[in-house]
């Protein structure tokens, strides 16, 4: 029996760098700890996971760093993804200690199990906004001329981003057939599907489209047309540090939050 | 043993058996279903189409650069789903390198089709028919082959009355795989076929936007991915990679 001996070997080396690749391209979000320092009150400390909106990843992401600055013994641990999708996560026992949603009908859906701590606060709102491909090549801009487009993508229906999307089309009168909407899971996989992928248009938020760059070029949608969306935040009754997960909400709320959010181009939540 | 069995046992005691029957029928699911089953078999008869010839030729000839050949056949194998689909994206997406001049030239677009959806099911799934018969020719004996062309069979005659009946059960196992793998493939097809009710909403894309809103839905046409498994798993009685029946 034959067994050339480059096969084994082959099939070995490429299972070992494909391994590598993967171990090196997965990185964890954890701010690594150091010393406490106190600046106001007690030194904070701790570790919590705050489960949020993906369309809140920039944002936080960065009050997460400034954060960390303020408090250097403290770490944050994000669960970034579709509202609908975290919200039954936590229903279902995933160990977050703040929850902050894209809608209100989520939180409401957490407030229901009896996982809310207090009374969840509003701190943002949305609103949405077309993206097409950079230059527009098919003259998008109404949701009245996507009929134009050969595929658009939407989020899920039990996304906020998906069930605001749905009331805006309607509001315009617009029907799209089934055959040429993609759906995407959350809204940055809904907006990756334009810059990335070939999808003509899609439907996101305001502070997506302000992200896209050169990949993508953001279409307006009319007030009376539009739909906006509320974002309430709230520590949740099953966070294992309390202190630190109230810390956060009230860093969201403060200044520095409402300044970083303003910047994103979030509403205020008044 | 256990780390295999609990998943499975929870999954069929979530299952509201009451309303299976209504859930599996709904049109979301029935078209998920008519979808997965016409791509999964169109990618399994492709990867034979394509894939028996390279096993014949990774098994039995020898030319410069066969190792390089071999491990780019399995790499599919070792990548992750999803970063296959980037990779078929960046290939035959409308601005890819091929995808482009298809585009321009022809007006062909991959991406947002079914096409796309048998390209990307065959793309991670072909290395499975591909190792499998290799595995099975290279145990066979080369010399049947030898007399039957040293009494005149030309190479598909050869092919069709020696060999193939020697690695039958090989092929049986390395065909059932392919299509199971080409079945619940998720991660290339939600990347580069996206997600279109009824053109590329497989029903492994079906269960996991079910998931984010209706879990009874998803355990429901989870339930039924998992009876197909099965039956394919029992249809095969444990006939697997390289046994050689005589």
């Amino acid at each position: 029996m034959r067994r050339p001996a480059g096969r084994s070997c082959a099939i070995a080396a490429v299972a070992v760098l494909a391994m590598m690749a993967a171990a090196c391209s997965s990185s964890s979000s954890t701010a690594t700890t150091s010393t406490t320092t106190s600046t106001t009150g007690a030194p904070l400390s701790g570790s919590i996971t705050v489960s949020a909106a993906s369309s809140l990843t920039g944002t936080f992401t960065q009050l997460a760093s400034s954060f960390h600055h303020v408090h250097p013994g403290t770490s944050i641990a994000f669960n970034f993804g579709s509202s609908g999708a975290l919200a039954t996560q936590i229903v279902s026992g995933a160990p977050a200690d703040v929850f902050a949603s894209a809608s209100p009908s989520d939180m409401a859906t957490v407030q229901a199990a009896h996982l809310v701590f207090g009374k969840p606060v509003t701190f943002a709102r949305n609103r949405l906004e077309i993206v097409v491909k950079p230059g527009n090549p098919l003259a998008i801009h109404s949701l009245a001329a996507l009929d134009k487009a050969a595929v658009v993508a939407i989020c899920v229906p039990t996304a906020p981003c998906g069930s605001t999307a749905q009331e805006a089309l309607a509001k315009a009168g617009v029907t799209l057939p089934t055959s040429k909407v993609s759906l995407g899971a959350d809204v940055d996989a809904t907006l990756a599907q334009v810059t990335t992928g070939d999808a003509d248009a899609s439907i996101v938020y305001v502070t997506n489209a302000a992200t896209v760059g050169d990949q993508g070029v953001a279409v307006p949608i009319p007030p009376a047309q539009n739909v906006s969306t509320s974002y309430p935040i709230s520590v949740l009754t099953t966070t294992t540090d309390r202190s630190l997960a109230s810390a956060w909400v009230a860093y969201v709320l403060g200044p520095v939050g409402r300044a970083a959010l303003l910047r994103a181009q979030f509403l205020p939540p008044g | 043993m256990g780390l295999l069995t609990v998943p499975l046992i929870g999954l069929l005691a979530r299952v509201s058996w009451s309303t299976l029957g209504s859930d599996l029928t709904s049109s979301v699911a029935l078209d998920a279903l008519r979808l997965s089953l016409v791509c999964s078999l169109a990618a399994t008869g492709l990867s034979v189409v394509l894939g028996l010839p390279l096993a014949w030729l990774l098994a039995r000839t020898e030319f410069r650069g066969k190792s390089l050949v071999r491990a780019i056949t399995v790499l599919p194998l070792v990548l992750p789903p999803v970063v296959g689909g980037v990779a078929l994206l960046l290939a035959f997406g409308r601005d890819g390198l091929l995808g482009r001049p298809l585009f321009d030239w022809l007006g062909i677009q991959f991406t947002f089709s079914t096409a796309g959806v048998v390209l990307a099911e065959t793309f991670v799934a072909m290395p499975f028919l591909i190792v499998t018969v290799e595995a099975a020719l290279q145990m066979t004996d080369v010399r049947f082959e030898e007399v039957a062309a040293s009494l005149g069979a030309g190479r598909w005659a050869t092919f069709r009355l020696v060999t193939a009946p020697m690695i039958w059960s090989s092929l049986i196992a390395g065909v059932a795989l392919t299509w199971a793998r080409a079945l619940g493939e998720f991660g290339a097809t939600i990347t580069f076929a996206g997600d279109i009710e009824g053109r590329t909403q497989t029903l492994p894309l079906a269960v996991y936007l079910a998931l984010e809103g209706d879990e009874r839905v998803a355990v429901a046409l989870s339930f039924l991915l998992l009876v197909i498994s099965l039956a394919v798993l029992i249809a095969l009685r444990g006939r697997w990679l390289g046994a050689v029946r005589r």
